[in-house]
């Protein structure tokens, strides 16, 4: 007989069990046996066999209980109802889809997908989420074909997702298209349309149309970065170089990354949407963020925070050393702060990677000035 | 079809056969080129998966589970529960080999007759998946299965809702010692973590148990120490678990590790073997790891000796 403790938590678990049926009986006599409870064990039993439809193993566990054996007792199966797929278990498949589809197991995505089709309620978010599927593994008619049956069967993002497609394909002007009827045609406003619509125009140059649609993304959802990042590249080409500062400073505050392509994938219809970044291949990825990086460093340097700045050009070149506008405009920070030599080094190098170029001839000029300016610091400090 | 796995994994080897509804047999070779499995498929699904889901595996695993006795055959659990056990077996034996990025397959096409399951290549993955998904999940809230699952006390236990517990839930409750965190226990029944989480947490949601922290978090320490190049502190931390918890299977993974980190190969060749016993779903990696540290053993041994 166990001690203390354990033969009071057996016999409340008998308590607990109540009237019961026989195969809860004599599993409860196995867990009693084997903690050593060996006259709970033994009772349990013998109420199992008293029971109709007393499971066999309750009779083998009493056989071996009454001759003081307590080794070799079986546990009871209750039988799992048959596995074949439910419609909860396929609806589930959406979500695993999705899952598969965010750790980048494309194959197991597809699949998922596949065994989530079945079901009307789920057809539009699956087809979506294939488009997205496709055009990631650049099968292009695939990927068109699968939005054009996300969006008869109204899948809210397959507009989204098939202009941002186009972006990537560098068919920006089709996806403004795509875009302005898609924000006129949605049941609600959404903020994630008029971010597009306000990246796309700013992509083709268009920052006023960008200016007015990534106002909107904004007033809509305040917690959208990649709306605030994206804002803040709009004012820098604008010229506003403290609203630039603003907006980008807010986007720092909700994401160190500014990742403005996206993909939108729908693990349960109605749900919110999870988001995938659309990866480096296309205009995204760390190109995108130093975009907002330089126009970030730019705006620093225009409104006099001379530290902040330089702290940011150094970051775009941390990643990418010959960055020519981060070089050009780091040398215009240095130069501020009377540091010279350094700034003759970053002007010299653009100049050498970019000669024919904008950048390459004022950072000459620029050169000239501070081997001059070097000079008169050198002359006066000897 | 043939290949190394680490040029194209099984997910798209089983898609593509599964879409082609193709007819033949599967051969696989992992990290341990000495377990080989098959799987037979039959119209694109997976009809058999040996020796996993073999007859002598099914019959291991019901014997484990306290389900069926060898000695006394007249208590067979009949063919329903067999089949259910052959097919959970299959589906882990699969999942496991998808994970695999060593080795290789070779398929021959051929007729098939009809298998003991039959399971869509869809299913298996889904559940993959979900199991996966669940396991992550789950992970957060249960202290990456390191709590600790104790009884609650008696006079609670014998009050509240009336009780429905299948074989699992025994199995689990017979597992509850107060210092086995849901991991040692999960290790013990052998059943999935994510499986074994998801009961526990009902448990306690019923009132039969309650969670602990870990007492000592041995792992996590011995896991800073051996990033901090001080084995021997590890080693001593892992030896001290071990000796309390037998069945962890993450400790003795460390401590292996911790032994190769100060060169004792044959100590690290010990834990790795425990570690094996404690986790046969682990046992190619456990393998591959025991081979790499004989090798080493047998390079570094001095040629005079």
């Amino acid at each position: 007989m166990p001690d203390g403790p354990e033969a009071a938590r057996i016999h409340a678990l008998r308590r607990r069990l109540g009237a019961t049926t026989a195969a809860t009986l004599a599993n409860f006599a196995w867990f009693a046996a084997r903690r050593g409870a060996h006259a709970s064990a033994l009772e349990a039993a013998r109420e199992a066999v008293a029971l109709p439809g007393a499971p066999r193993v309750a009779w083998h566990s009493l056989e071996r209980l009454v001759t003081g054996r307590s080794d070799g007792l079986l546990l009871a199966t209750v039988l799992s109802p048959a596995d074949a797929p439910t419609e909860s278990a396929m609806a589930s498949s959406l979500a695993a889809a999705v899952a598969a589809h965010r750790e980048g197991a494309l194959a197991v995505a597809e699949t998922c997908y596949l065994a989530a089709a079945p079901i009307a309620a789920l057809s539009a978010a699956v087809a979506d989420g294939l488009g997205v599927l496709h055009e990631q593994r650049q099968e292009r008619d695939a990927a068109d074909a699968a939005w054009q049956r996300a969006r008869a069967a109204g899948a809210p993002r397959a507009a989204h997702n098939q202009a941002l497609a186009a972006i990537r394909r560098g068919a920006t002007g089709s996806a403004r298209e795509m875009l302005a009827t898609a924000v006129r045609h949605s049941p609600a406003p959404d903020a994630t349309l008029w971010f597009l619509a306000g990246y796309a125009a700013l992509l083709e140059g268009d920052a006023t149309d960008a200016l007015r649609a990534l106002e909107v993304a904004v007033a809509l959802e305040p917690d959208l970065a990649r709306a605030h990042f994206t804002l803040g590249l709009v004012h820098d080409r604008l010229g506003n170089a403290a609203a630039a500062l603003d907006a980008t400073r807010r986007g720092l505050l909700l994401s160190p990354w500014y990742l403005p392509q996206v993909w939108l994938l729908t693990p349960i219809p109605g749900g919110p949407a999870v988001e995938l970044p659309a990866g480096n291949d296309g205009h995204g990825g760390h190109r995108g963020t130093d975009d907002v990086l330089l126009a970030l460093g730019r705006s620093l340097l225009e409104t006099g925070h001379l530290g902040e700045s330089l702290a940011v050009f150094d970051q775009v070149l941390v990643r990418d050393p010959s960055q020519p506008a981060a070089l050009f405009h780091r040398g215009v920070v240095l130069a501020k702060l009377r540091r010279y030599d350094e700034a003759l080094a970053d002007w010299e190098e653009v100049g050498r990677s970019d000669p024919d170029g904008t950048l390459g001839t004022l950072s000459r000029r620029h050169a000239r000035s501070a081997r001059q300016l070097a000079a008169l610091f050198a002359s006066r400090s000897g | 079809m043939h290949g190394p796995l680490h040029e194209i994994g099984l997910v798209e080897v089983l898609q593509l056969l599964g879409r082609g509804a193709r007819d033949g047999t599967l051969e696989v070779v992992g990290p341990d080129p000495t377990a080989p499995r098959t799987v037979r498929l039959r119209g694109g699904r997976v009809v058999a998966v040996e020796p996993d889901a073999g007859d002598a595996a099914v019959e291991d695993a019901l014997v484990a589970r306290h389900l069926l006795s060898r000695e006394a055959a007249r208590l067979d659990v009949g063919d329903e529960v067999r089949e259910a056990m052959r097919r959970t077996l299959a589906m882990r034996a699969i999942g496991m080999m998808l994970h695999w990025t060593r080795g290789r397959f070779d398929f021959a096409e051929g007729q098939v007759p009809v298998g003991p399951v039959e399971i869509a290549v869809e299913a298996i993955l889904v559940a993959l998946v979900e199991g996966e998904s669940r396991r992550v999940e789950l992970a957060t809230h249960l202290a990456d299965y390191q709590l600790v699952p104790t009884f609650v006390a008696p006079d609670r236990l014998a009050v509240g809702d009336r009780l429905v517990l299948d074989p699992l839930d025994w199995r689990i409750l017979d597992a509850i010692d107060g210092r086995r965190g849901i991991g040692g226990v999960a290790a013990l029944v052998d059943e999935p973590l994510e499986v074994v989480g998801d009961r526990v947490r009902r448990l306690e949601s019923a009132a039969i148990l309650e969670l602990a922290a870990a007492p000592v978090q041995d792992a996590l320490a011995a896991r800073a120490a051996i990033e901090a190049g001080q084995y021997d502190t590890a080693v001593s931390l892992l030896e001290s678990r071990v000796k309390r918890t037998d069945d962890d299977r993450e400790a003795w993974r460390l401590l292996g590790l911790a032994e190769v980190g100060a060169g004792r190969f044959d100590r690290a060749i010990r834990a790795w073997e425990a570690w094996q016993r404690a986790d046969p779903s682990l046992a190619p990696e456990a393998a591959a790891l025991i081979a790499a540290a004989r090798t080493m053993l047998e390079a570094l041994r001095d040629p005079r000796d």
